[in-house]
């Protein structure tokens, strides 16, 4: 009976940490999103072709990472939240390597002289690895979520909610808030910092359910 | 019964519908709202920012829905009754929207509840479809989630490709709006019949396929563009839409009586972006700014022009004296459609020395680094419109620089942002304001417009073997307009003058278009 009431005192809070961790997470994948694609936009053109390659990598890239979250769930069943939170390190490194990766894609297409091809290709490969990281978290944080929730759709329901909020306010924040007052590439680095603190939330939890477990 | 059972791909053909629905209309909603908004940035930020908060309150009250559930079955009716609520939405939020639009009480509270309530009603079905494909059975639940999500978000990713690429490029606005509602209609018989969700199915079907051809007959019967004919910036209606998949123009036959018969207004995305004017009489487009540049370089053999709108001021650029070569680059080709309908600016295209190449300007001068210019010009749409800041940042003219011949000079409009201004005296040696044209070179060419020189090249200026100019009199009063420094600039912005670059997008952010004028 003890345990029990532990239980329901303390699943509130990690459901509050985590549940904090993937809003935050959702604002900063907006904020990418909105930022790469205005930097892939200098780079590569804003006609409609390049609009159509940047955000069909994007979807595609959640898509493919929603796949390996799932594997990866079931294959670490006892790691999730390490795993969530080693993702979000992974898209804060990238974030930050973006900055110069974006300025050597330039670099690359204007000198090799590669046209609408080589412009989604290299869009591909830009965005494949960020994105994939980032769809790798939902499934992911759902599973770890679902071991108290027992319910797989409350559990999606409950992290798509705050995750799409934070997505909301990222898509907000960039033009009405940010992008007025800081250039891309600071915009870009406080993605990558709200990205590390993601990171530090989903240890706090961690350790919290571990303690938990104990 | 347990359906599930009977088709296991079900939960995740759901949730791959439901994604590409829902990023089709995101796409919808971004084109009808931006044109409403006249294309500023802030109206994507906006979409979105409702679209997901719709997404988020919908996926709230799905997962609700799963902790209540008594069973599959029930789930799949909650389902397929969300799409069938979500094409009602799909006909019926345009429509208020653009009632609203007219409405001396419009606010953004209003548009932002409008376009939340169209992907909420979707995204209700993403948790349930996930419950439904992941919450039963033992083992790899993981990856049973994950086909689930994975397969809304391919549908989500063939949004951009079929919707907004091959649709909106076939389709104008409004009738993809009604292919999305008979699509989704489709879906509700579709999985109404196959999951066998009730013993009236029958009629189910049959009533939601009935729906669907009408919603499909009436697309059809009615005015395509009806929606955007509601919503135009000045209140007139088009005599010429033009809508594909780089945007949406409309032509206004006399500017709605407002000037003389021939003197058309274009439109592209609903701000103002040329005329079809070629009188310097009337002179309602001005085009002494662009005339200015034959004066300034007398011996233009190459000349680009970034953009062609209606394609009246390559009609001038046409006769100016000593022309070999024009290449016009357009980011949109229904521009080289609107055009014909006007026989000079028709005969002006198909001019032996004019190539049209329709591409991004950056990417094409990327890829063409060896050609240059004696005369480059670039009447720049708005400042503050999405994306134009890619036209006026300093990297973009230092690109424009590097295809200029010696004794070249470029020109564009700065529609008023002095910061255009400034990042022009920061990339070329000389830059000055003429109106609202900024004219930039390596060397001090002013010296051209007040010499007899130029009224010589002035008053031999033709279009079509017409003089440009009817009398001396308009030759003296445009040559004697002045050029402004950004000294002069400086003193009347007030403010400390900014360099625009890529990086910070200025004059579409912080100097930009506040939403809150719309309202």
């Amino acid at each position: 009976m003890k345990n029990d009431s532990e239980k329901t005192k303390r699943m509130p809070l990690l459901d509050a940490v985590l549940l904090a961790s993937f809003f935050l997470s959702g604002c900063c994948a907006l904020i990418y999103q909105v930022g790469w694609q205005r930097s892939l936009f200098g780079i590569i053109g804003v006609d409609i072709d390049s609009i159509t390659i940047i955000v069909s990598v994007f979807m595609l890239g959640i898509g493919f990472g929603g796949m390996l979250g799932g594997w990866i769930a079931d294959r670490a069943p006892r790691r999730r939240i390490q795993c969530y939170a080693a993702a979000e390190v992974s898209i804060a490194l990238y974030g930050l390597a973006s900055l110069t990766l974006l300025q050597h894609l330039g670099d690359w297409l204007a000198m090799t002289g590669k046209g609408a091809l080589g412009s989604a290709v290299a869009s591909f490969f830009f965005l494949v690895t960020p994105t994939m990281l980032m769809g790798i978290t939902l499934p992911l944080l759902t599973m770890a979520f679902n071991e108290w929730k027992n319910s797989i759709g409350v559990s999606v329901g409950q992290l798509y909610f705050f995750n799409t909020l934070g997505a909301a306010a990222g898509a907000g924040l960039v033009p009405f808030v940010l992008l007025p007052h800081w250039p891309l590439d600071q915009v870009i680095r406080l993605a990558a910092c709200g990205n590390i603190l993601v990171a530090t939330l989903a240890i706090f939890a961690y350790r919290w359910q571990m303690e938990h477990k104990k | 019964m347990n359906p599930q059972k009977k088709s296991m791909n079900a939960p995740a053909l759901l949730s791959f519908f439901c994604g590409f629905v829902s990023l089709s209309l995101e796409i919808l909603w971004v084109r009808l709202y931006g044109f409403a908004m006249l294309s500023t940035p802030m109206a994507f930020g906006f979409v979105l920012m409702a679209y997901l908060f719709g997404i988020a309150i919908g996926a709230r009250q799905g997962g609700k829905v799963c902790h209540d559930a008594s069973s599959h079955l029930w789930l799949w009716k909650k389902s397929v009754a969300a799409l069938a609520l979500s094409a009602l939405l799909t006909l019926l939020i345009p429509v208020i929207f653009i009632w609203g639009q007219n409405q001396w009480w419009r606010n953004p509270l209003f548009d932002f509840v409008l376009i939340a309530s169209v992907s909420s009603v979707l995204a209700y079905v993403f948790p349930i479809a996930h419950h439904l494909g992941a919450g039963a059975g033992t083992g790899n639940q993981g990856q049973r989630f994950a086909m689930v999500y994975t397969s809304n978000v391919m549908g989500a990713a063939l949004g951009p490709l079929v919707t907004g690429y091959l649709l909106l490029n076939s389709f104008t606005l409004q009738q993809v709006f009604f292919g999305m509602a008979f699509l989704q209609l489709c879906a509700v018989a579709f999985f109404y019949g196959s999951q066998k969700l009730g013993a009236d199915k029958n009629a189910v079907v049959m009533g939601s396929v009935s729906l669907a051809a009408v919603v499909l007959f009436i697309s059809v019967s009615v005015d395509p563009h009806a929606v955007i004919q509601k919503i135009n910036s000045n209140n007139q209606v088009a005599s010429h839409v033009i809508e594909n998949r780089h945007g949406i123009i409309t032509i206004f036959a006399a500017d709605g009586n407002k000037y003389a018969k021939g003197d058309d207004a274009v439109y592209g995305g609903n701000v103002y972006d040329g005329r079809t004017n070629l009188s310097l009489k009337k002179n309602t487009n001005g085009l002494h700014r662009l005339l200015l540049l034959a004066a300034l370089q007398p011996q233009p053999k190459k000349v680009l022009m970034v953009g062609l709108s209606i394609g009246s001021w390559l009609a001038v650029v046409n006769g100016f004296p000593g022309v070999e070569h024009i290449d016009v680059i357009e980011i949109n080709p229904g521009y080289i459609e609107a055009a014909q309908a006007y026989p000079v600016q028709a005969r002006a295209m198909r001019d032996a020395r004019v190539n049209i190449i329709i591409d991004d300007a950056r990417r094409w001068l990327r890829l063409n680094p060896e050609k240059t210019y004696d005369l480059i010009v670039m009447n720049t749409t708005w400042h503050w419109r999405a994306n134009t800041g890619f036209l006026l940042s300093r990297e973009f003219l230092q690109v424009i620089q590097k295809h200029m011949a010696p004794g070249a000079v470029m020109a564009f409009n700065a529609t008023g942002s002095p910061d255009a201004f400034y990042t022009a005296t920061h990339v070329f040696e000389h830059a000055y304001r003429y109106e609202n044209f900024i004219y930039a070179a390596d060397f001090d060419f002013r010296p051209g417009k007040d010499g007899d020189a130029a009224r010589k090249i002035y008053s031999d200026l033709k279009i079509e073997a017409e003089n440009v100019f009817p009398n001396p009199d308009l030759i003296e009063r445009y040559l004697n307009k002045r050029f402004f420094s950004i000294e002069q600039e400086a003193r009347i912005a007030g403010r400390p003058l900014e360099i625009i670059t890529d990086n910070n997008g200025l004059t579409e952010f912080k100097y930009g278009f506040p939403l809150s004028r719309m309202y």
